[in-house]
């Protein structure tokens, strides 16, 4: 029972993102026909500002501030564009299964700063998981390959 | 530039997303330990904002005008807004391996989507990439 409800705390916000960018994946396509890369990442960066600013005065009683939080929450931000301008980069004069593959390897810097920093314990059975997923990444990957031969 | 010189240079710009990303998924636990998702949320989006700024200037200010690829921008930023927001709460109840692996499995979606939408056929190793993340989250959820 404790099992379950501890999944049940986590599990609906973890399948919206599996979802949302399961979506999301889908939509660059549309909008490069009409949008380049560093546009993208331009508007984006302007409109997420927007947005989060109106759901979190409207939705919350503003932001909390503390400075470790506003440092590492800013740093986040500019990791996830930074992130996406070498991805673009890289996409720009290597081959996109190449580049594909060596991107999505990121939840293994994830993990292993999880663990040196945070002291996060990685038990057998979610390493096995881990190494499943990173798989699934891997075989995903190469058939995406295959199938643009 | 050679070509040897080019190869290199990507698998560099390569390792480059793999240690952004990797730190950009790590990064909002730390901050989290000190102020609620929202917050987090606002900072991130603050991080995102100041990076796109160089990005304005490399450009010269000459951002496209496109009516339906903003409004496509506009909609793909909506669902970045959903999915932010569900991995801050999500990483403060969860372990970054458990939140970090499943989410990043989301390609699964989009093969079903297009499967689905787009009538594309699946093929042996993608039947098999699915099973393998079936498993790995019911893993990671157990």
């Amino acid at each position: 029972m404790r099992g379950f409800m501890a999944i049940e705390l986590w599990f609906f916000p973890v399948m919206t993102v599996f979802l949302s960018w399961g979506v999301m994946a889908f939509l660059p396509k549309l909008i490069l026909k009409t949008l380049s890369p560093l546009d993208i990442i331009v508007y984006q960066g302007v409109l997420f500002l927007a947005m989060v600013c109106l759901v979190v005065f409207f939705f919350f009683d503003g932001v909390e501030w503390t400075r470790e939080g506003a440092l590492f929450g800013i740093a986040t931000g500019m990791m996830g564009t930074l992130g996406q301008y070498f991805n673009l980069r890289a996409l720009r004069v290597g081959p996109v299964s190449g580049v594909v593959l060596i991107a999505s390897l990121y939840p293994g810097v994830a993990v292993l700063l999880a663990y040196l920093v945070l002291g996060e314990p990685v038990t057998l059975r979610q390493f096995a998981g881990f190494v499943l997923g990173l798989t699934a990444i891997v075989l995903l990957v190469r058939a995406d390959d295959k199938r643009a031969v | 530039m050679t070509k040897e010189q080019s190869d290199h240079k990507w698998v560099l710009f390569a390792i480059g997303a793999l240690l952004s990303w990797g730190i950009w998924a790590f990064l909002p636990k730390v901050a989290l330990q000190s102020i609620p998702p929202h917050s987090v949320l606002f900072y991130e989006s603050l991080g995102g904002f100041i990076a796109a700024v160089p990005v304005f200037v490399l450009l010269r200010g000459k951002v496209g005008r496109d009516r339906r690829g903003i409004s496509l921008a506009f909609f793909a930023t909506v669902l970045l807004l959903i999915a932010s927001f569900a991995f801050l709460l999500a990483l403060k109840s969860a372990p970054v391996v458990v939140v970090v692996t499943i989410t990043s499995l989301y390609p699964i979606i989009t093969l079903l989507l297009a499967r689905f939408f787009l009538k594309e056929k699946i093929n042996r190793q993608q039947i098999l990439a699915c099973l393998c993340a079936l498993a790995a989250i019911y893993l990671l959820a157990g």
